[in-house]
């Protein structure tokens, strides 16, 4: 498979499985989709494997689906979702981030500032506080880049094991 | 120079899409009452996605059974459960109505017309931005949903409305929690009339307009739909005052519980009628 064509698989099942972690996720209990954005952890992925062009489309892409699930403003995610795919896609290429630790720290300030960022055009926008759901909303950084780490790694070692 | 083309098509890339995304924005700022064509395409290719996904999740879930034994259950039960719906609504519908102000022969009219007009959907998602505010169901156009269709939970009691977005086969139903959402009320003992509107935070509502001095308004008081706001029926149960006090300024603050409970939200009833129709 050439390796354009295997950007655009890789792509298009991080969206679709997005979205299946969300409505699963909202199925099981509302609060959950507070504390596990699968869009974000969709566009982390990608962003980091595959740079900053796929992260900014993929990014545009999960942010419109997760907008258009929302009765929100429609291009709200799609604008801080295309940013966090470009910001860790364009930094990935240009720093070494080869341990755990320093993976998951990357992520969490990527994922920090693009939830900060979608709270304060919320709130721009709407004039009004966020709900924060218990506090759950509060930790989606964290938990965006705790799975983002961890399937990142998974995926390191795959590529290795299947390069031995 | 290779090198310098692509980070400038990069570049060039992330302006046009944050552009792209602002324009977006700014052209539903403030707020209109209809989404955009893209919101609704967008919409319309993901929902079946997602009704996808929530078929394979209860499919896998429910693998384990006997097939055989699933199936008669399972159509022993469908069936049970829909005259169960249907009676509990009527039941509810009646009780609630001919306490109002209709005649007997109004709401035998308006009983032929809601059995008829009853499509049974199931919720498949929620919000992602605020679940009090919005849900998702598997039942669209196809179905014969339309915008502003009242929605009511599996007791009779109201949770909502449809919105647009109506897709073929999914559709949004924005809550009573929402504090988007206005539903004219009327209480059942004290004849108190007002808007009920969502808190969207706590999955409450606050029933708006109550002058200081107007009488009435008690805790334990149950709210119905009034039918002046031309968007619901008149006689559904909709919550329970648990609050009133009088703070400073010309209304009182009425808190209403709903009567629906969100994380019991599974199968929900379309009324396909809209007020005007009915």
């Amino acid at each position: 498979m050439g390796e354009r064509l295997r950007n655009q698989v890789e792509a298009v099942v991080a969206t679709l499985a997005a979205v299946v972690l969300y409505t699963v996720l909202g199925r099981a209990h509302p609060g959950a989709v507070a504390l596990v954005n699968g869009f974000a952890i969709a566009v982390v992925v990608i962003a980091f494997r595959r740079g900053e062009t796929a992260g900014a489309l993929v990014g545009t892409v999960c942010g419109l689906v997760q907008d258009s699930f929302t009765a929100g403003v429609f291009g709200l995610s799609g604008l801080t979702k295309t940013l966090l795919g470009f910001v860790i896609g364009y930094i990935a290429r240009k720093i070494h981030l080869g341990s755990f630790a320093r993976l998951f720290v990357f992520l969490f300030l990527a994922a920090f500032l693009e939830w900060l960022a979608w709270v304060g055009f919320y709130m721009l926008i709407f004039g009004e506080r966020i709900y924060a759901r218990n506090g759950l909303l509060f930790f989606q950084p964290l938990a965006t880049a705790a799975a983002g780490s961890l399937i990142l790694l998974v995926w390191r070692r795959l590529d290795q094991r299947r390069a031995a | 120079m290779r090198l310098a083309w692509k980070e400038r098509k990069s570049a060039l890339l992330i302006v046009g899409l944050c552009l792209g995304h602002l324009l977006l924005v700014s052209i539903q700022v403030p707020r209109g009452d209809s989404p955009t064509l893209f919101n609704r395409a967008v919409f319309a290719v993901f929902a079946p996605l997602q009704r996808a996904a929530q078929g394979v999740v209860r499919a896998v879930g429910s693998a384990g059974r006997s097939y055989r034994e699933y199936r008669s259950l399972r159509a022993e039960s469908q069936k049970m459960k829909k005259e169960f719906f249907f009676l509990r609504q009527e039941n509810r519908f009646l009780r609630d109505a001919l306490g109002a102000f209709r005649e007997e022969a109004v709401i035998r009219r308006n009983l032929e017309a809601f059995r008829d007009n009853l499509a049974v959907a199931r919720v498949i998602g929620v919000d992602t931005g605020n679940p009090y505010k919005a849900v998702i169901i598997n039942r669209g156009s196809l179905d014969g949903v339309r915008k502003d269709m009242p929605v009511c939970d599996r007791s009779g009691h109201l949770i909502g409305r449809t919105v647009e977005p109506v897709a073929l086969k999914e559709s949004r139903v924005q809550l009573i929690t929402d504090d988007e959402s206005g539903v004219s009320v009327i209480s059942e003992k004290d004849r108190l009339v007002g808007v009920l509107v969502g808190d969207a935070v706590r999955g409450r509502c606050l029933l708006k307009y109550i002058m200081i001095t107007a009488l009435g308004g008690t805790e334990g008081d149950v709210l119905l739909t009034t039918g002046f706001d031309k968007l619901y029926p008149a006689g559904i149960p909709v919550g329970r005052i648990v609050s009133v006090t009088s703070s400073p300024g010309l209304f009182k603050t009425v808190v209403v519980q709903p009567f629906f409970t969100f994380n019991e939200l599974g199968e929900v009833a379309v009324l396909k009628m809209t007020a005007l129709e009915w």
